[in-house]
């Protein structure tokens, strides 16, 4: 029962990932594509993390979704910073 | 332009701080379990220099080029193709091809693949680091 309701999730995270995908195309200023693509980094993360619970085989995603965590919080800080002065490097 | 913000945010230096040995440790977790799991030594090079290249965004570009001099980086890059060599030239020796781990020489086959495997991951990972590191300086100005 538990698989089924991780995967229901895992369909409703993709399906919003693709929705604010939307918004990366569509964003008429670059802070709404910064933040679009920070927000589609955690539901996939979220989705990795759901695949290695799903197929239990396969625990290396977990590995794989530490790394987007990575990602996504570097994307973070660069984006501040450059939102806050214009440029990533005084 | 405010200059405060480059490098003087102490959310953002003490959070990188907390964080960057994490990373490295994470990216040597990578490193050594490469054969058995996704990664490896480039994987795992690249990993570790997202941990400089974020100290360098918090702590601002001269203090992180302080802590990891060129004096550093350059023998670093030369010594990862280094190892690879004598690894490759080593399996030569014994009597295989060049990288030819399999072939016994003081330990049992498997064992002297595990090892010669992980010691060439390793080299590859030392120079990826140090060379991701250089071009992101180079790239932010050096």
């Amino acid at each position: 029962m538990m698989i089924e309701a991780f995967q229901l999730t895992g369909m409703l995270l993709t399906l919003a990932a693709a929705l604010s995908l939307y918004r990366v195309l569509k964003g008429p200023t670059i802070a709404d594509r910064i933040v679009a693509v920070n927000v589609i980094g955690t539901y996939a993360l979220v989705a990795l993390v759901l695949v290695a619970y799903i197929s239990s085989e396969q625990l290396f995603f977990i590995d794989i979704a530490l790394t987007y965590a990575l990602l996504n919080f570097m994307l973070s800080i660069v984006a501040a910073r450059y939102l806050g002065t214009g440029r990533v490097f005084g | 332009m405010p200059e405060s913000l480059f490098g003087e945010d102490v959310i953002v230096r003490t959070i990188a701080r907390i964080v960057a040995p994490f990373i490295q440790l994470f990216g040597l977790y990578v490193l050594m379990h490469g054969h058995i799991s996704p990664g490896g030594g480039f994987q795992a090079g690249v990993i570790i220099a997202s941990s400089f290249i974020l100290l360098a965004l918090a702590l601002g570009l001269p203090e992180s080029k302080e802590r990891f001099k060129k004096t550093i980086r350059l023998p670093m890059e030369s010594s990862g193709p280094l190892i690879y060599a004598s690894i490759g030239v080593t399996c030569i020796l014994a009597g295989g091809y060049y990288l030819q781990y399999g072939m016994a020489f003081l330990f049992p086959p498997h064992v002297v693949s595990a090892i010669l495997i992980s010691a060439v991951e390793i080299g590859i990972g030392i120079t990826v680091m140090a060379m991701i590191v250089t071009i992101f300086y180079s790239m932010a100005g050096d």
